[in-house]
């Protein structure tokens, strides 16, 4: 059963009493909520989504409360509580939704040591990952944003866990978050997709959810092989271009930024080393989103 | 008055324990065993036990991923000792390795599957200055808002200077020059423990103290001190430590208690012996109970209102095994903490202003931009 | 007279070369370096024998086909200075 599937008054019962039991890749997160705004977000973001029984085992625990203040009353906020402890200082409400995909980020980045976590995007296409690690202003989320809606399987946009064992990339597919001006690029450039209601002054500025397409959600339990790594970088103005890299160069660039390479010592080290032996390695600059994803057709289609 | 469900100490005291969880409970004994900082100690004890595999594999990935991380600071705690000894090696001082940091050096199981925070030595205080000196020479530095009166809290009231951050690695060290406050009113003779130490193996400066000390150190740490979020891994290490010791020596509860008697630390060691016994099951011979009991005059007045206090505060750190009473138990145990310090005269203020800082807005609490992009 | 002094590899190091360029895990400190193709040059010459300043001078003089003068010393010099703060070499024992 999907999270879509549930009855309105069925879904506000379980957000108020036991949680509800949502599966994102190989996670599950018993999630709260008293807030009718949180509640209408997640029907919009997490419809496709499996929910599954509350009696069963959870990852984590994470809840968006109204917190108990007098504030509340002239100024309403919203609290993010993980395991009923406050993770953040409260936020405005409207900023609820970011929130909490800012605390399901946490729970993945600080618990999920099962996996080398990599601070990156990664899509798949015929079988192969493109992993996009890039600082924020990039544009990488746009890219992903753009790829995910022409037929590349959205694997995940924040975060790329990947395998101790065998290096291979897990699907995390959850909405895509878009900052400022891209908002507006991306409904442009893909009309049917679904955006949450724009969330205004946070702390990157406005910031917009895209919902995952339902085909990359659907496909949680297909890990891939990763075959490029791919630094994008947004460049008004700029032509198009794809130029190799420095493979130790990006071995430093992805080590230092992800969340938890020093936590597998030697192991993390050749984990990540087979991943830049299988992969190639390039520097993407772009300023038209339709050119940019053309080459990245051309990229999947090589042999 | 039932207390809420505790599922975590009773798999700490028998593994065995884990056959009658469901999917339900394990939900809730990885966040009381993450939360008390003993997750990756449920997964050294299932592992010995041969139970792993039990264990479904939703949980079971939770207990890997803690189990990397335990490791983890184990290489590093190895790195930041040889840091220290490299560092230190000019002045010759003898560097004795305490808690932690000794459990690992020494390959102690009270050392695996465990998180650490600092790493705890003690030099002779007559070393002191020179030590400082080469430590922040290399890199080591006070907390830049350390003020005046914490600086002077620490070197007045408390067994160590203030904590060293290593500015590069971010790590942190406690340097003890013995292992009770001076002031305090149990007076242990660090020479004694010295003495007493026994060199790492294949090291000329590095020593850890003799088995016996190791246990009174962290009874006195855990009993004395007042600080109880890691209470229960605190607890187990005790656990785990005079097992250890008492399988390798035949007269190691004979020499615990004597030297617990020579060192005037009697009273930590009771409790350390009853609580380990009560919460954990640690199989502590009649004798020595008797002896430790002998030496310890214990009304059962006192004794009914200690083990209030100390079930509550060596539950499990996490809500579901919090009540009412057990805030109000760390609380007394707290300021228990500080009288067995400091006069009491001296000790009203310092409390006063504890509470008064304690309303600081903040710590718990990250910012969010940590997390985000 | 006083012998030179030598400089090995330490053990508990893993590396990778990719187009020339190095990077090493040091699985005791836990840190991971980048070397440049000069610097991945000399690592490689530790690797293979404990050396002082001057032979990873006349190895290294060898090998670029470069002569041996102060400046190349001086860079050996300060590549070996890099590597023990780094924990990549350490003094041989005598």
């Amino acid at each position: 059963m999907n999270l879509g599937d549930l009855a309105p008054q069925d879904l506000t019962r379980r957000l108020r009493g036991p949680g509800v039991m949502l599966r994102t890749g190989p996670f599950v997160s018993r999630i709260w909520t008293d807030m009718p705004i949180m509640e209408r977000g997640l029907s919009l973001l997490y419809a496709d989504y499996p929910v599954e029984d509350d009696r069963g085992f959870a990852d984590f625990h994470v809840s968006v409360m109204r917190p108990r203040s007098l504030r509340r009353w002239f100024q309403p906020q919203a609290q993010l509580l993980y395991d009923h402890q406050a993770l953040f200082e409260p936020l405005p409400l409207d900023q609820a939704l970011p929130m909490f995909e800012w605390g399901m980020n946490w729970a993945v980045g600080t618990m999920a040591n099962q996996f080398l976590i990599l601070h990156a995007a990664t899509l798949e296409r015929n079988g192969r990952v493109v992993i996009m690690p890039a600082p924020p202003g990039s544009g990488k989320s746009t890219l992903c944003a753009g790829l995910a809606c022409r037929g590349w399987r959205l694997m995940s946009d924040e975060m790329a866990l990947i395998t101790l064992d065998d290096g291979l990339v897990v699907p995390l597919a959850r909405p895509v978050s878009l900052k400022n001006k891209s908002i507006e690029v991306m409904t442009r450039f893909a009309p049917d997709a679904v955006f949450s209601e724009p969330a205004e002054e946070t702390h990157k500025g406005t910031v917009a959810l895209m919902r995952a397409p339902r085909d990359s959600v659907a496909r949680k339990r297909d890990p891939a092989r990763p075959a490029w790594i791919v630094f994008p970088n947004y460049l008004p103005g700029a032509e198009t271009s794809l130029a190799p890299r420095s493979k130790a160069a990006t071995f430093m660039e992805m080590g230092e930024n992800a969340f938890n390479y020093s936590v597998h010592g030697r192991r993390g080290f050749d984990v990540l080393a087979g991943i830049l032996d299988s992969c190639a390695c390039y520097d993407f600059r772009y300023s038209d989103l339709d050119h940019a994803v053309q080459v990245f057709s051309s990229l999947a289609s090589e042999a | 008055m039932d207390l809420p469900a505790d599922l975590l100490t009773p798999v700490l005291r028998d593994p065995t324990a884990i056959r009658s969880l469901r999917d339900a409970d394990w939900d809730l004994l990885v966040r009381q065993g993450r939360e008390s900082g003993l997750l990756g100690r449920v997964h050294h004890r299932l592992a010995e036990a041969g139970l792993l595999d039990s264990v479904p594999e939703a949980p079971r990935r939770h207990l890997e991923a803690e189990w990397s991380l335990a490791e983890k600071q184990w290489r590093d705690v190895r790195w930041e000792v040889e840091c220290l000894r490299r560092n230190l090696a000019v002045t010759g001082v003898p560097i004795f390795l305490l808690k932690g940091a000794a459990y690992v050096l020494t390959g102690l199981p009270s050392g695996r599957g465990r998180l650490f925070g600092d790493v705890d030595l003690m030099v002779p205080r007559t070393a002191l200055p020179e030590v400082e000196k080469e430590l922040t020479l290399a890199g080591w530095r006070f907390d830049p808002d350390l003020d005046p009166y914490d600086d002077h809290y620490y070197r007045t009231w408390t067994h160590q200077i203030p904590p060293l951050t290593h500015f590069l690695r971010h790590t942190c060290v406690d340097v003890h020059h013995t292992i009770v406050p001076e002031t305090a009113r149990v007076d242990v003779n660090a020479k004694k423990l010295r003495d007493a130490a026994r060199a790492v193996d294949g090291s000329e400066d590095l020593y850890v103290l003799a088995p016996a000390d190791m246990v009174l150190h962290s009874a006195v740490h855990l009993f004395n001190e007042g600080q109880f979020e890691r209470g229960l891994r605190d607890l187990t290490d005790l656990d785990l430590l005079m097992s250890r010791f008492a399988a390798e020596d035949a007269e190691f509860w004979s020499r615990l208690v004597a030297r617990a008697s020579e060192l005037d630390l009697q009273r930590p060691l009771f409790y350390c012996l009853r609580y380990c016994r009560l919460i954990l099951g640690t199989e502590v011979p009649e004798q020595a109970r008797r002896d430790i009991a002998r030496a310890v005059p214990v009304g059962g007045g006192h004794r009914w209102l200690m083990d209030l206090l100390f079930t509550r505060a060596l539950r499990p750190h996490h809500h579901s095994c919090r009540t009412a009473a057990s805030g109000a138990a760390l609380w007394l145990l707290y300021v228990r903490s500080h009288y067995l310090r400091m006069p009491l005269r001296l000790l009203l203020p310092h409390l006063w202003r504890k509470a008064f800082r304690g309303i600081k807005k903040g710590d718990a609490t990250a910012d969010v931009e940590g997390y985000t992009t | 007279m006083r012998l030179p002094r030598r400089f090995q590899l330490t053990h508990h190091l893993s590396r990778r070369l990719w187009d020339g360029e190095c990077v090493v895990y040091d699985d005791q400190s836990g840190d991971t370096h980048h070397l440049d193709p000069l610097a991945t040059s000399a690592l490689l010459l530790f690797a293979a024998a404990p050396l002082s300043d001057k032979e990873l001078a006349a190895r290294m003089a060898e090998l670029l086909e470069a002569p041996e003068d102060n400046e190349l010393l001086d860079w050996c010099q300060r590549t070996i200075f890099r590597f023990r703060m780094t924990n990549l070499v350490a003094e041989v024992e005598i």
